[in-house]
């Protein structure tokens, strides 16, 4: 189920030159650094912060990290890998910031209601999830990481990670077959 | 039936796993958001530079100040040696001329008048006198711009001829020949 590790894919032919460029301060350069990946960055806020609203803002916030950050870069690992864990503790500090306290234990109210009904798509039913399971859920098994990242990267045990992502495994399991049920018409199974 | 539901289940979620993108396409442009904040960290970036300056001039100014002054005392301490040291020299002289003035005192003494029954007071005085101007000259010489102490220095040694000059009025004793 633990899918690899997905980072930023390189764009070797140009992308070191972009880099630096940008460190630089070349604005332009720095522009299509953020076209080529700015969609990956998105995808992986959007997937921890599982609000389109969160997300723009935490990609913003990624981007203009990066630009101050730049510098710093010394080739030493691949930008890409650098990107997307700059990204993560990005997206995870934006999630700290407008956490509430109920929304580490249930799902927000206004996600559920935008999510539509269809399933097909992996994104919609993750917003379903409560916070806490969600970003574990997201971590290791979209992103790769293992449980004992996880659990470094959130600041929790590896046990109470493995046991989020089987609920969150769960939940989704219960979320596709109740939707299963339903196409079927099966409507007696949304009373259970 | 409810087993092979959640089979099914399972084998989709790994399904949407495997399928789900890797990129989404956000529902709004952010760029020219982020260019903005860009700007401003530019700003904030160059602004840091010119606080820097400043501080360093500031700190730049502190360090001339204080070695300024620190040369300024070094002068001073090194110009007041020499100013002490003309004094010093003074202060000897003064020390030698009064020493020969009581040595001239003593030659034209007439009397023995440390042998007077009030001599006895007035040996006192004078020898209290005499460590006291010790002790004052010694004092005049770590401070010698100390224009006090050169008065009551002065005073001592005047009070000292007077002294001594009055002794030589007391009626006693002629002195023995050779004296």
């Amino acid at each position: 189920m633990t899918a690899q590790r997905q980072v930023i894919e390189p764009t070797p032919l140009i992308e070191p030159e972009l880099i630096d460029k940008a460190k630089h301060g070349d604005k332009q350069a720095f522009k299509q650094l953020y076209q080529l990946h700015h969609q990956r960055v998105y995808a992986l806020c959007l997937r921890i912060t599982g609000q389109a609203s969160l997300a723009e803002e935490a990609t913003q916030d990624c981007f203009v990290r990066l630009w101050q950050k730049l510098p710093q870069f010394r080739g030493e690992s691949q930008f890409t890998t650098w990107l997307h864990s700059l990204s993560v503790n990005q997206a995870l500090s934006s999630v700290k910031k407008h956490r509430s306290f109920w929304s580490r234990f249930v799902s927000s109210e206004t996600d559920i209601q935008s999510v539509s009904d269809e399933y097909e798509n992996l994104d919609k039913l993750l917003l379903k999830l409560p916070e806490r399971a969600r970003i574990v859920f997201v971590l290791h098994a979209l992103e790769g990481y293992k449980h004992q990242e996880v659990a470094q990267l959130m600041g929790i045990a590896p046990g109470t990670s493995k046991a989020q992502y089987h609920r969150a495994q769960k939940l989704l399991e219960a979320l596709i077959d109740k939707d299963s049920t339903n196409a079927g018409g099966h409507n007696e199974s949304c009373t259970r | 039936m409810r087993e092979a539901t959640m089979s099914h289940a399972h084998a989709k979620l790994s399904q949407l796993i495997n399928q789900a993108p890797r990129e989404i396409q956000p529902q709004k442009e952010l760029w020219q958001d982020i260019e903005k904040q860009l700007d401003k960290a530019e700003v904030q970036q160059s602004q840091q530079p010119k606080r820097i300056k400043r501080v360093a001039v500031a700190s730049i100014a502190l360090a001339v100040g204080l070695v300024a002054s620190n040369i300024w005392q070094q002068k001073a301490d090194i110009l007041t040696p020499n100013e002490p040291s003309a004094l010093l020299t003074t202060l000897a002289d003064i020390k030698d001329q009064h020493q020969q003035q009581v040595d001239l005192l003593s030659r034209q003494q007439l009397t023995n008048w440390q042998a007077s029954t009030l001599a006895s007071p007035l040996e006192k005085g004078i020898e209290q006198l005499r460590k006291a101007a010790e002790q004052i000259y010694q004092a005049l010489r770590q401070t010698p711009n100390d224009k006090e102490l050169w008065q009551l220095w002065l005073w001592t040694q005047q009070r000292e001829l007077e002294l001594l000059q009055q002794g030589q009025k007391l009626p006693v004793t002629t002195l023995p020949q050779g004296a």
